[in-house]
């Protein structure tokens, strides 16, 4: 949808709304009747989990939901599940989505967004207790608000069943249970409470975290910043005969203030009965009083960030459930105060203690990033080797090898040649295609001068997108280093780096005959960008089909340019002309061909897309050779000592509003971005009549002559006129590698263009002679 | 700790205080030390982040800023000014930050000075400060925050301040509330020093508590004066706060309801002109009106979720609504007979 306020036919309305509507409104629900049911859940990490499925028309899929009772929420679904779903069209159409539990199906109009990346962390770290089936959202009370619900988590349930008929009289309560009378504002359920000798206030009825909380700025104005503010009475239970009160801001609003919000380890003491339509809740308490000791020694702790008292709660509570927690906020607080690397040990080895047997060397790698950050290398060293120890039993087998890699850097930035090599060679075995290992091996076979083994490692990392560059230059240092080295080329990267990247060859070569073909020489113009995508879809699939097409047409019949653009990120291989020429040709973005400048097609997509966009500019490409052309031209250059020099000739009808072009363009040119194609081919480097969109038709009889002389060096100085002046204009960073233009891949192009239409009228496509720097020497008398 | 100070007001103290009269008050001083931030859950009123392109804006006695360079797709950072980018940031998932804790030799001091950075790679690499200059005030613990990354932290109206435990700041201010009174304020550059003394101007009080209607809670609502230099947080003063006379407005804020959310900002309301000696309350929040364009072409009507605006009750905005997905409904009547033609929604990621 794009309307604007601009629209021709855009009026605008006003509507009355309640306040804050849209942060509470309800999807719409359309839920099957209820029926009660017993529904097992279970804790995981300190959240209550349902196993169930969720189902549109399309598809069902098995998956685990957080129900969170306080939680002012339909149904909120990670991204990837609506996606597997189906749940949603691109028009924004969207299918009803079905909770199925046991004996119960709730049905959602549609889905609200969920916080995906705490929901990927979660499933990651509690995969095994979720029986290898993600968390993809949440149930919240919103759907759980038409149903009487039961909490009867001793035993593992949650219960809903419909909604009780109304009492003419209030029931007494069944013996051994306490009646509070409830509120409910916003769909949530408030329990009356009273604290600090009398005082009244309420909380919120939640299952959406363990500890029970209390206002943060309530405990601090009470003197009590670590939430011990004594007696919390909900009717005759004294809650802080069963929690510790854990102080936190508590973001709901209560007419009588809000005081806190129940959590899952209170309700696990009791058996929870809500009657929303009666008004009242039912306790029942399961389990005799116990609070969990340390917990409010951890919460003072906390709260003064005393690092001193974290360290002392862990020695006097190592199992505690709050363990990892209080272990990885001293690890923090240690980093702050700048301790020794001996001093930090302690406090990693909490971590690794409290962590789950299997994720230690998840959980060290988290460490390591974090003393990274605070630009400590040898804590991190200190992190990492503590990682190692667990390392052959993580959940996730490439963790170990992440840790050697970071280790084996964090080494070689250390000067600590023997111990990143030790580092770097493990990594190196767990993931051999990474490209920062194999860079890092390269730096340091290169200090080592075994440049064979260099050599190897450059060309591994010069054909990832995270060490591409660097693995270029390296290669570009080592290779005239080898025993009998060959000055580093395209051609010899292109050999090397065979098999190891994605490419595509034409199935065969065009060839030229009076009925497929005339005098017409096509111009294919593609418009890319090296940080389009990456390396399954985006720029790769467009530069695939360049690759078949280079490859199928031979340079008498199609003339080629590439130009990137600086969207969405700008690389080293863009000029100005291409920006210049995409604006005339109304190209929307880096993703597009144009076949003689008025034909178009796409120029991305995925890999495997490649041979359809091949084929899709092919059948274009064949279509207009056979339309002939009334102009003629012969075009010719020389490289010497780095100066282009050379003429175009033309001959052609008169006509106005006609532009001659021409451009050096370079064959391959190296430059491994996001896409991950290494090789950029016909790119156009420098437009020779000076303009970006050529010249004007200006013959003579006829016939018209545009010579041409630039220097080498003067285009490069342009292009990196042009970066620099994109990288002010946006923020943003470009690595200049491949600007030099070499003369042995230079290529010029040339083509008669109509300013009206953009039509390519002719085109042309040659080689310029190359004097090489020894054969000038030779020439010398 | 606290110094006493009986020098003459340093950083324009007097400059703060037009309206005082008589003898000035003693000027006290604390110092603040550097704190990074792992996880950072602090409301500015307007965060912002700088690009990376020249470098991280932090004087040092080597320069203004700390180069970066890229390699690749991953950042290098150089975090201690010694011309050499050693540290490495990977490039981030979208809406994801990574720290990175930069120390930098300090102009005539022996001792490093400290900075925290969130880096971003989302379309570009930019930061933004991921730190605060802490310290007491009168037992109070308040936290300076170098909100428009410049690298310095006296930045009045551009920079931001926390005054307590809270996590909702304001723009740094001429004038603190402090455990319920004004003090004047000043801060050196390097926000190691900040220096006080009771505001004697004229005072009234702006209540912004009695008259809002809300579902939900008010985590944070900012407010600043006519010129800028005054601005306090106002979220948890329900009976209102006692302010240096003047002109005010609400400026941004965040409205909460567990963990749905939505921002605020000033729209369409007006100033508030808080007297001196008098209350001064706003009647905001609920009912909230929304307003919409649309645009028909041919039978076919087009609503874009950006086309669609919320105003409170004194013309304040709202937007930002989180999460996503919990759309108003449209509906589409035949004029003449009232009937509900076509109901639409948007979809759930709008």
């Amino acid at each position: 949808m794009t309307v604007t306020a601009q629209s021709v036919q855009a009026a605008t309305r006003k509507v009355a709304v309640f306040f804050f509507t849209w942060v509470v409104a309800a999807v719409g629900l359309a839920s099957a009747a209820p029926q009660g049911t017993r529904i097992p859940v279970s804790i995981v990490e300190g959240r209550l989990v349902v196993r169930c499925d969720v189902s549109t028309r399309f598809r069902r899929l098995p998956v685990n939901l957080f129900v969170d009772f306080e939680e002012t929420c339909g149904l909120q679904l990670h991204n990837q599940a609506a996606a597997g779903l189906r749940s949603e069209r691109s028009d924004g159409t969207a299918f009803p989505i079905t909770v199925h539990l046991p004996n119960l199906e709730l049905t959602v109009e549609r889905r609200e967004i969920g916080d995906d990346e705490a929901l990927d962390h979660f499933t990651r770290w509690n995969s095994i207790a979720l029986g290898e089936v993600s968390v993809v959202g949440t149930i919240g009370s919103k759907l759980l608000k038409d149903y009487h619900t039961i909490f009867d988590l001793d035993a593992g349930f949650i219960e809903l069943s419909p909604p009780r008929a109304a009492e003419e009289e209030p029931l007494d309560p069944p013996q051994g249970t306490t009646r509070l009378d409830i509120s409910i504002i916003n769909d949530l359920v408030w329990l009356p409470a009273r604290f600090d000798g009398g005082n009244t206030a309420a909380m919120v009825l939640g299952s959406g975290a363990f500890d029970t909380t209390v206002d943060s700025y309530l405990a601090e104005d009470l003197d009590r910043p670590a939430g011990d503010i004594g007696s919390v009475e909900l009717g005759d239970v004294d809650l802080s005969k069963f929690v510790h009160l854990r102080p936190r801001e508590v973001d709901y609003l209560h007419p009588d203030g809000a005081l806190g919000v129940i959590g899952l380890n209170f309700l696990e003491h009791f058996r929870v009965e809500v009657d929303r339509v009666n008004g009242y809740v039912l306790l029942e308490a399961m389990r005799a009083p116990r609070k969990v000791e340390g917990d409010l020694r951890y919460f003072e702790a906390m709260v003064d960030e005393d690092a001193d008292a974290l360290a002392a709660f862990l020695e006097a509570y190592p199992d505690h459930r709050l363990a990892l927690e209080a272990s990885q906020l001293l690890v923090t607080l240690r980093l702050i105060e700048e301790v020794s690397p001996e001093e930090i040990a302690p406090a990693l080895a909490w971590v690794d203690r409290a962590c789950p047997e299997d994720l230690r060397a998840t959980s060290a790698l988290e460490q390591m990033k974090l003393c990274g950050a605070f630009g400590l290398p040898n804590h991190l060293i200190a992190a990492g080797e503590l990682g190692l120890e667990g390392g052959r039993d993580d959940r996730y087998p490439d963790a170990v090898h992440e840790i050697h890699a970071r280790l084996g850097e964090v080494h070689l930035e250390l000067d600590e040649e023997k111990e990143a090599w030790r580092h770097l060679l493990a990594a190196a075995f767990g993931l051999p295609d990474d490209g920062t290992i194999n860079l890092n091996l390269g730096r340091l076979y290169e200090r080592q001068e075994r440049y064979r083994r260099a050599f190897s490692r450059y060309i591994q990392a010069a054909i990832r997108p995270d060490s591409g560059p660097q693995g270029v230059e390296g290669l570009s240092r080592v290779s005239e280093l080898l025993p009998g080295g060959e000055r580093l080329s395209v051609e010899l990267v292109e050999r090397m780096i065979a098999g190891k990247v994605r490419n595509f060859g034409a199935a065969s070569q065009f060839e030229a005959n009076e009925t497929n073909s005339g005098e017409r020489v096509v111009l294919v113009e593609f418009f890319t960008n090296s940080f389009l995508g990456n390396g399954s879809r985006g720029a790769i699939g467009g530069g695939l089909a360049h690759e078949g097409l280079v490859g199928h047409f031979p340079p008498e019949n199609v003339a080629f340019l590439s130009y990137h653009l600086p969207t969405p990120q700008p690389d080293p291989l863009i000029c100005e002309m291409g920006e210049i020429v995409a604006e005339r040709l109304n190209i929307e973005g880096p993703w597009v061909y144009a076949i003689d400048g008025t034909r178009r097609a796409t120029g991305a997509g995925k890999w495997s897309d490649a041979e359809g966009i091949y084929e899709g500019v092919r059948g274009q490409v064949m279509q207009r050779l056979q339309e002939s052309s009334e102009y003629e031209m012969q075009l010719e250059g020389r490289i010497e000592d780095g100066q282009l020099q050379g003429e175009l000739f033309v001959r052609g009808p008169e006509r106005s509003r006609t532009n001659v072009q021409v451009v050096l363009a370079e064959k391959h040119v190296l430059f491994p971005g996001k896409s991950e194609i290494v090789v950029h081919r016909m790119l156009a480097r420098a437009p020779l009549t000076g303009e970006a969109l050529g010249i004007e038709w200006d013959p003579t009889d006829g016939e018209m002559r545009v010579p041409f002389d630039i220097s080498l060096a003067s285009v490069r100085e342009e292009n990196e006129r042009y970066i620099d002046e994109v990288c002010a204009d946006s923020g943003a960073i470009v690595r200049k590698l491949s600007m030099d233009v070499n003369p042995e891949q230079a290529c010029l192009v040339a083509f008669v263009r109509s300013r009206s239409t953009g039509a390519v009228l002719q085109a042309i496509q040659v080689d310029p002679e190359v004097i090489l720097a020894e054969e000038i020497e030779e020439e010398r008398p | 700790m606290i110094l006493l100070s009986c020098s003459a007001l340093a950083f324009g103290l007097t400059a703060v205080s037009p309206e005082s009269s008589g003898p000035l008050p003693a000027v006290v001083s604390a110092d603040l030390t550097f704190k990074p931030y792992k996880e950072w859950d602090i409301l500015l009123p307007n965060e912002q982040f700088a690009g990376v392109a020249e470098g991280i804006r932090l004087p040092h006695a080597g320069g203004d800023s700390l180069p970066v360079r890229l390699e690749g797709t991953v950042l290098w950072v150089d975090r201690d000014g010694d011309g050499k980018c050693e540290s490495k940031v990977e490039p981030l998932e979208r809406g994801k930050t990574a720290l990175l804790v930069l120390r930098v030799p300090a102009e005539g001091q022996e001792q490093d000075k400290s900075y925290a950075v969130r880096l971003s790679s989302e379309g570009k690499w930019t930061y933004s400060a991921s730190g605060a200059m802490v310290g007491e005030v009168e037992g109070t613990r308040v936290q300076l925050i170098d909100q428009n990354n410049n690298g310095r932290f006296d930045d009045i109206g551009q920079d931001a301040m926390i005054v307590g435990r809270g996590k909702s700041a304001s723009f740094l201010s001429e004038v603190a509330s402090i455990d319920g009174k004004l003090f004047s304020i000043s801060v050196d550059e390097s926000g190691q020093r900040i220096e006080y003394a009771p505001y004697s101007g004229p005072v009234g009080i702006l209540d912004l508590g009695s008259e809002m209607e809300s579902k939900a809670r008010m985590r944070s609502v900012v407010v600043t004066s006519e010129d800028g230099k005054r601005s306090f947080e106002v979220s948890r003063y329900n009976e209102g706060l006692s302010v240096p006379a003047g002109k005010y407005s609400v400026h941004s804020g965040r409205v909460v309801l567990g963990k749905s959310k939505a921002d605020l900002r000033q729209g369409r309301s007006e100033w508030i002109e808080v007297q001196e000696g008098e209350r001064t309350a706003l009647a905001w929040g609920g009912p909230v009106e929304a307003e919409f364009t649309y645009a028909r072409s041919g039978g076919e009507i087009t609503i874009g979720p950006r086309d669609i605006w919320y105003y409170g009750r004194s013309g304040e905005e709202y937007s930002n609504f989180m999460p996503l997905g919990s759309s108003p409904n449209f509906a589409i009547k035949d004029k003449q007979t009232g009937e509900v033609l076509v109901n639409a929604k948007f979809p759930g990621n709008c």
